[in-house]
């Protein structure tokens, strides 16, 4: 229930806080130095390990309002080991820019949904925390979960473990989108190789004992002695979800491609972009950004300068433009203000089955057609 | 599974600039595979803003920049081309491992030599009466698989040890459908008697079948022959663009375009997408219609709008040279009526998404864009709508081709009417663009995707 999402207002005060404790995620370093746990709520293991985004809804007499249209999960992976050891801090001051670009300026790329975002950072095996994972949050709790996180900066080796992340983004997350038959986004950030297996004790150990049994609960029953690994995880994961791994230098990019395919897989420089970057990402996903309007989205909506812009029109060209739009669901979603009779329906009962007149079909195809083309 | 696919359809009687389009797709879209469709004879000029120009005939489009090649089943192909079209590529280009840039389905017919000799004796024995064609006897392979299917050859029989008794049994069926033309040499034109003559040579040695098996064999052992879950697996399943450029065009098509002057191959786009869905397909599909900025036909067939005015004009740059079994290019204004029909014939405006508008750079040369909107002379309402637009007939019978022809006939004793747009040469790209988009969009009702202003990628313009 509800219809809160992020604001500035409530983003500034956390922020003040933060940076009266030095930084945003120092308040939670220092607790894990006094050897306190992680925060339940950023713990993988926590709330039952399976992080859902739902539809929200207000009351309006017997009926439920669709407050903000229906749940659209986005979830971003950050690599916080060695170089990018500041990835939560960046993430964590681009935040309010971030949320504008999707879900409230103008031309917000997910205006039409309501934006819900886990973020979670990974380590390397020999870290405390190999994988640390937020809720799917609509407003400010996505910043106040950022500062629960202990990025370990630790070096490690130069292959990582972000698989423990990609696994729950394939297997533990479990969205409302996907029913509707389109996808979510999910972004994973870093600048090595990754290991391409899991191992049932580093599922447990990430996940909790009962890790199995959640996996069940979400419709993936797995034999402990044939876990998927990276490949398989990779294919599953953009089975419900738009995947991209932002990849930060050269160096890794080619172990990447491998893995999610040369569409989906991003060069940048580093990662002082990475917002704007998932944006202009989503909404050449979505088909409401081309890239002829791509440059004008970032100048204008993100305050870029034009070579700032030509960077990630650069990186991004590349990309499946309009993969949503080309999902049969893509015009059929409920919209803001839908009046649904339960919160678990997943129709609205003014108009469930109400198709949409034919010219106006005529002319979204027509739209997905162009888009495509662009 | 592929997240797009382009589908590329000459809207015309072929060389409508297909190959630059391809290749402009193909960088456009970071395509990862070219599926052929149609026939080995194409002719598809690629020329690259690096300097790099080619023909490409069995190989895609795309090959200059790394794309795979995929001969799917709607291929005729042929095996002593397509090496000789490799090595070709070796050398000219330096692409050492050209063969692992392409896949053959196992089921692609492939067309022998003795296929190509009887389709250029029979050209020949029509004297004045030409059907035109390429001469590669794609026709000839195609109807003998549908005749004597015992004697098809497909790609996966190249290695088989029976390939040299299913040529020799090819060569007889040859030699006995062509008696009739080899006894009367002596009654073509004077000036085809020596190529017919050097023809029936070959074809009565029977020493250059065992040439044939060793050629044929070459093939099977360099390209990778693939059965269709490969198709699905490797190329279909994978993440990303794939171009389907095909040969031919609309109008040459066997029940769509105007009999005898046609191919025995179908060239209408439904056949690719038919595969598709068959293949578990079912993405979308964005249709690009390309036609040049004016008419070109290469070889016999009606051309209501041929003008020998406008040949010396628009003819340079053209890749397409004189030959035996095509004759001359012609040329002519643009013609509406022909587009509407080819339109219609696929599904209608609705069923394209985009046309790509080829060589109007030739046009901008030329100074006026002269098009045909209309014809005078048709009347006849069992062929013409009572707006002069030509009836579409569906069907796939013999019934379907006598109606062809006559309406082949119509079109030849038709007159067009000719609209000039002047000042073309002193619009800018944007004028140009507008005033090419707005004659599409009111005459076809297909938005103009893409315009050349150029041969090379960066000077073709995406709209």
């Amino acid at each position: 229930m509800g219809d809160d999402r992020f604001s500035s207002t409530s983003y500034t005060r956390t922020r003040e806080e933060t940076a009266k404790d030095g930084g945003a995620t120092k308040k939670a370093e220092q607790r894990h130095k006094e050897g306190k746990p992680l925060n339940e709520l950023v713990d993988p293991a926590g709330f039952n390990a399976t992080r859902r985004s739902k539809n929200r809804f207000t009351e309006s007499g017997n009926m439920l309002v669709l407050a903000c249209g229906i749940a659209m999960l986005k979830e971003s992976r950050f690599d916080t080991t060695s170089s990018m050891g500041n990835s939560v801090d960046l993430a964590f001051d681009s935040l309010p820019k971030s949320y504008h670009l999707l879900a409230e300026g103008d031309h917000a790329v997910l205006g039409r949904y309501d934006t819900q975002i886990i973020t979670a950072i990974f380590g390397d095996r020999v870290d405390k925390y190999i994988l640390q994972r937020s809720q799917a949050e609509m407003n400010n709790k996505i910043a106040e979960q950022m500062t629960m996180m202990v990025p370990e900066r630790g070096g490690g080796d130069y292959t990582e473990d972000p698989q423990y992340g990609i696994f729950s983004a394939a297997y533990l997350t479990a969205a409302t989108i996907n029913q509707y038959g389109l996808k979510s986004y999910d972004f994973t950030t870093t600048d090595a190789d990754s290991r391409e297996k899991v191992s049932p004790d580093g599922l447990r150990r990430v996940f909790g004992p009962e890790v199995f049994a959640r996996l069940k609960e979400n419709g993936f029953e797995m034999n402990e002695n044939d876990l998927p690994e990276l490949t398989q995880m990779v294919k599953d994961l953009k089975k419900r979800a738009h995947a991209f791994l932002i990849c930060i230098g050269s160096e890794a990019h080619s172990f990447w491609q491998d893995f999610y395919g040369k569409q989906h897989v991003i060069l940048l420089e580093d990662a002082r972009l990475l917002a704007e970057t998932e944006a202009a990402i989503i909404g050449l996903t979505e088909g409401n950004l081309t890239l002829s309007t791509l440059e004008k989205f970032l100048t204008k909506d993100a305050g870029l300068t034009s070579h700032e812009a030509e960077t990630i029109k650069r990186a991004v060209a590349h990309i499946p433009i309009g993969a949503q739009m080309a999902l049969p669901g893509f015009d059929k979603i409920p919209l803001k203000g839908a009046m649904f009779a339960k919160k678990d329906d997943l129709w609205p009962t003014e108009n469930a089955g109400e198709k949409p007149a034919p010219e106006k079909e005529k002319d979204k195809t027509k739209e997905k057609k162009k888009a495509m083309w662009d | 599974m592929a997240n797009q696919i382009f589908t590329v359809t000459d809207l015309g009687g072929g060389d409508g600039g297909k190959g630059g389009v391809v290749h402009k797709i193909c960088l456009q879209k970071n395509a990862h595979t070219v599926l052929k469709v149609g026939g080995a004879q194409g002719s598809h000029g690629v020329r690259t803003a690096f300097g790099q120009l080619f023909n490409f005939s069995q190989f895609g489009c795309g090959t200059f920049e790394g794309i795979k090649t995929h001969i799917t089943e709607l291929m005729v192909i042929e095996p002593y081309r397509l090496l000789d079209e490799a090595e070709r590529l070796i050398n000219e280009w330096g692409i050492k491992n050209i063969f692992s840039y392409i896949t053959v389905d196992e089921n692609a017919l492939c067309v022998t030599p003795f296929h190509t000799f009887a389709s250029q004796l029979r050209e020949l024995a029509r004297k004045d009466k030409p059907k035109g064609t390429v001469g590669v006897g794609i026709g000839e392979a195609k109807r003998d698989a549908e005749l004597h299917s015992e004697l098809a050859i497909y790609a996966k029989d190249l290695l088989s040890p029976n390939l040299h008794d299913k040529l020799v049994a090819v060569w007889e069926q040859k030699i006995k459908d062509l008696a009739h033309i080899i006894e009367n040499v002596s009654e073509l034109f004077p000036a085809d008697i020596q190529i017919a003559r050097e023809n029936i040579e070959f074809f009565k040695n029977p020493n250059f079948i065992a040439r044939v098996v060793q050629e044929f064999n070459e093939m099977g052992r360099r390209v990778k022959i693939v059965d269709k879950e490969y198709f699905k697996k490797n190329i279909l399943d994978v993440d990303g663009t794939i171009v389907v450029e095909s040969s031919h065009g609309v109008l040459t098509d066997k029940y769509y375009g105007f009999h005898p002057h046609t191919t025995q191959l179908r060239t209408m786009p439904i056949r690719t997408i038919e595969l598709l869905n068959e293949c578990g397909y079912d993405g979308d599909i964005f249709k690009l219609g390309v036609t040049r900025a004016y008419q070109i036909r290469h070889g016999a067939g009606p051309m209501p709008t041929q003008s020998d005015e406008l040949l010396d004009k628009l003819l340079p740059g053209s890749s397409k040279n004189e030959n035996r079994w095509q004759g001359k290019v012609r040329v002519g204004p643009l013609d509406f009526v022909a587009l509407r029909y080819a339109v219609q014939a696929c599904g209608g405006p609705e069923f394209f998404d985009g046309i790509a508008l080829t060589w109007f750079d030739q046009i901008q040369l030329c100074g006026d864009w002269k098009i045909c909107d209309g014809y005078t002379g048709a009347n006849n309402p069992q062929f013409f709508a009572p707006d002069g637009n030509i009836k579409v007939r569906h069907g796939n019978d013999l019934a379907q081709l006598k109606h062809q022809e006559e309406l082949g006939n119509l079109l030849n004793t038709v007159r067009p009417i000719i609209t000039s747009y002047s000042g073309i040469q002193d619009m800018n790209q944007q004028e140009a663009i507008q005033l090419c988009s707005e004659v599409f969009e009111s005459k076809l009702h297909v938005p103009v995707r893409l315009i050349s202003f150029g041969a090379t990628e960066e000077k073709q313009i995406c709209i």
